[in-house]
């Protein structure tokens, strides 16, 4: 086969994941030991790293000395549990997001890696230092059970939140964001499960009557994708109408998607080419906990009318940007423009990576207003090969900037309009973010 | 322990070893490649070509397939196939340079990526004539697993500069090493051919592996087929045909 070259940059985007597996809605289990050449997947893990992380100063410093401190530690005849833990101890050397070790035993084909992924119907996120029920689908397990948005979540099984809320304070060192943002990344991932089984929630209500309920976790709200060798995610998109205000004709289409991953491609080209006489776009990235980089041309092509950049990666052999690829063609085949109005784009804490991308692309090129929390700060894109003993590593093999230069790694990105979550609204069904999204799209989104 | 005479006969041995690939002429080299490739001088009869390939990203843990086609005098389509991620196309119909994936949508290629695309339909590249390219130096040599090899940088006529290391036991390609350039950005990539095989009396690599940001994209030939193509196999796709409407 002689030199072919385009699509190698192409896949390079395709393969290039940006996916905050801490933040994946699928459970993964706790990891059995697999005794497969234990040393040798620490010397691999090294080597991947060192061949591919964008930063040579911390490759020819603080790195070689991990690499040697922990190998040496390891002795002549470690396990796999001692290797498992240097790895991570030297994963955790860069300080950043997107460095993972996923048990082999979790990672896909695992023995213990979620193979019919159940849901409680139940989502949660901090609110003034309370872990609190966000979205409780009315058709979904938990609202059955009684739970309802704005319940402030107490006991997930055996595990009492407020012990384990001091437990991660401490442990932060005062960096209680942190420690809370840990908690309910821990809280949705023991939400989350097999189809079938039981998770027992103790919540207090809004007459603070406290409440336990068993959950019999049913089927997920979405599709289960498998994309590589991350883990399993359950995605979904969906599409509605709200009225410029009550009475009024205008339209604002709203699209919602909890991950960037090919099997809703079609999904997203349809809602978004559907959305082209609308008024005003709200783009809701809440949740979303990024995915495949190289959606972003395509699905920003549908918002941008020219080939501008949101953004690049930096890696050591180049720069790849995320150009956008107008879509000019609807699906019938007929020619039709790019949306060209005003574009809203919700974030919240759990908004990363890909979703990051996007987000500070759109907001660095002025096409688009950020309203929510700020979103996780865990933007950098990934490799995901395996080890020899058959785990799954995840490392950054690029740096990003958007095209104000600002990097979103361990800063996020920023709403232009603020818009936190209060009780209040959840119990009285108010979403503010959307609300405010609404009012900025019909007041002509100055 | 060798003696002093053994060790200098050894010494200018090996300097005329190292020194004989580079004593030839870009030209030279080129031509005794076309020769390694088509060694029966059939290349020029070949009016089109059908290969298959499998596809491979370990760091990714995904897999697919490639269809190639190709139909002289510069006419070719790719598709790769990947699960989960679905079909990767690009082509040059002749006249016109496109792609189109799940990920980006349907583009029509421009400027030195459309000029590279028209270049890799070039049937003749199968032999490199030295008319593909505008300019051509001798850049050292090399060594790709174990085989030695002298390199030649070429700027081909889109202006994209490749360094090529060709096998001075064979003369055929082991190693490219370019800049791939795209509205994505500018990525160096290394290419290395191995497992050559006689295809139908054209040798060609079976097992290409590309890297890319350090990440390995492995291409293994399964099955390569000389013979006429049906032109409707380089039409670009409706929604591709559709950007040149006004």
């Amino acid at each position: 086969m002689r030199e072919r070259g385009r699509w190698a940059l192409v896949l390079a985007c395709g393969f290039a994941c940006a996916a905050s597996p801490v933040v994946a809605q699928v459970a993964v289990v706790a990891d059995r030991a697999t005794p497969v050449a234990p040393i040798a997947s620490f010397d691999s893990a090294w080597a991947s790293i060192s061949r591919t992380y964008w930063d040579a100063a911390l490759l020819d410093g603080a790195w070689r000395v991990a690499r040697d401190s922990l190998r040496g530690a390891l002795g002549g005849a470690p396990t796999d549990d001692a290797v498992r833990d240097a790895i991570r101890a030297l994963i955790a050397v860069p300080k950043q997001s997107h460095f993972v070790l996923i048990p082999a035993s979790a990672a896909p084909g695992g023995a213990k890696a979620v193979r019919e992924p159940g849901a409680a119907g139940l989502e949660v996120r901090m609110i003034d230092g309370a872990l609190v029920a966000w979205r409780v689908p009315s058709n979904g397990v938990a609202h059955l059970a009684g739970i309802r948005a704005g319940d402030r979540i107490v006991r997930i099984d055996t595990v009492d939140i407020a012990t384990l809320q001091g437990t991660l304070r401490t442990a932060a060192n005062g960096d209680t964001a942190k420690a809370d943002h840990l908690l309910a990344t821990f809280a949705g991932a023991r939400l989350a499960g097999e189809e079938g089984d039981e998770i027992t929630v103790q919540y207090m209500n809004a007459r603070n009557e406290l409440r336990p309920v068993i959950l019999e976790r049913g089927p997920v709200d979405g599709t289960v994708t498998q994309y590589g060798n991350l883990p399993p995610f359950v995605v979904r998109a969906t599409g509605e109408r709200l009225a410029f205000a009550p009475g009024d004709a205008r339209q604002i289409a709203v699209i919602r998607f909890s991950g960037w991953f090919p099997v809703l491609i079609p999904t997203l080209d349809s809602l978004f080419f559907a959305s082209r006489d609308a008024a005003g776009l709200i783009i809701d990235l809440r949740g979303n906990p990024g995915g495949v980089i190289g959606l972003i041309a395509g699905q920003s092509g549908h918002v941008l009318d020219t080939a501008v950049s949101l953004g690049e990666l930096k890696s050591r052999t180049g720069t790849i940007r995320f150009t956008a690829n107008p879509r000019r063609v609807n699906p019938r085949g007929e020619r039709t423009a790019p949306f060209s109005g005003p574009v809203a784009i919700l974030v919240d804490e759990f908004s990363a990576s890909t979703s990051e991308f996007f987000a500070t692309g759109m907001q660095a090129l002025g096409r688009a207003r950020i309203f929510g929390t700020r979103s996780a700060g865990m933007a950098l894109p990934a490799a995901m090969g395996r080890l020899p003993n058959g785990d799954v590593l995840m490392h950054v093999i690029a740096d990003h900037v958007d095209p104000k230069g600002r990097r979103v790694e361990g800063v996020g990105v920023a709403p232009d309009t603020p818009t936190p979550l209060r009780i209040n609204d959840l119990r009285a069904g108010r979403d503010a973010a959307l609300d405010a999204a609404r009012t900025w799209i019909a007041s002509g989104a100055p | 322990m060798l003696s002093r005479p053994t060790r200098s006969f050894a010494t200018l041995a090996l300097f005329l070893v190292a020194t004989t690939a580079a004593a030839q002429t870009p030209a030279e080299i080129l031509a005794k490649h076309a020769k390694a490739v088509d060694p029966t001088g059939m290349a020029e009869s070949i009016q089109g070509m059908k290969m298959t390939a499998n596809f491979e990203v370990p760091a990714a843990g995904m897999a697919g397939s490639v269809l190639l086609l190709q139909r002289r005098p510069n006419q070719q389509t790719m598709t790769i196939g990947i699960p989960g991620l679905g079909e990767i196309r690009s082509g040059y119909d002749g006249t016109t340079a496109w792609a189109a994936d799940p990920m980006q949508g349907p583009r029509l290629l421009a400027g030195l990526e459309a000029a590279t695309a028209a270049e890799g339909a070039d049937f003749r590249s199968l032999t490199r004539p030295a008319d593909l390219f505008t300019a051509m130096e001798l850049a050292g040599e090399g060594d790709v697993a174990g085989e030695k090899c002298v390199k030649i940088k070429h700027t081909w006529k889109s202006g994209r500069v490749s360094t090529d290391c060709y096998s001075t036991t064979t003369w055929l390609i082991l190693e490219s090493a370019t800049t791939q350039s795209s509205p994505q950005g500018e990525m160096q990539s290394v290419t290395q051919f191995a497992d050559y095989k006689n295809q139908g009396g054209i040798m060609m690599a079976a097992k290409m592996t590309v890297s890319v940001m350090g990440m390995q994209q492995v291409v293994t030939t399964t099955s390569v087929e000389f013979g006429e193509q049906p032109a409707t196999a380089f039409e670009m796709p409706a929604e591709v045909k559709a950007l040149k409407k006004p």
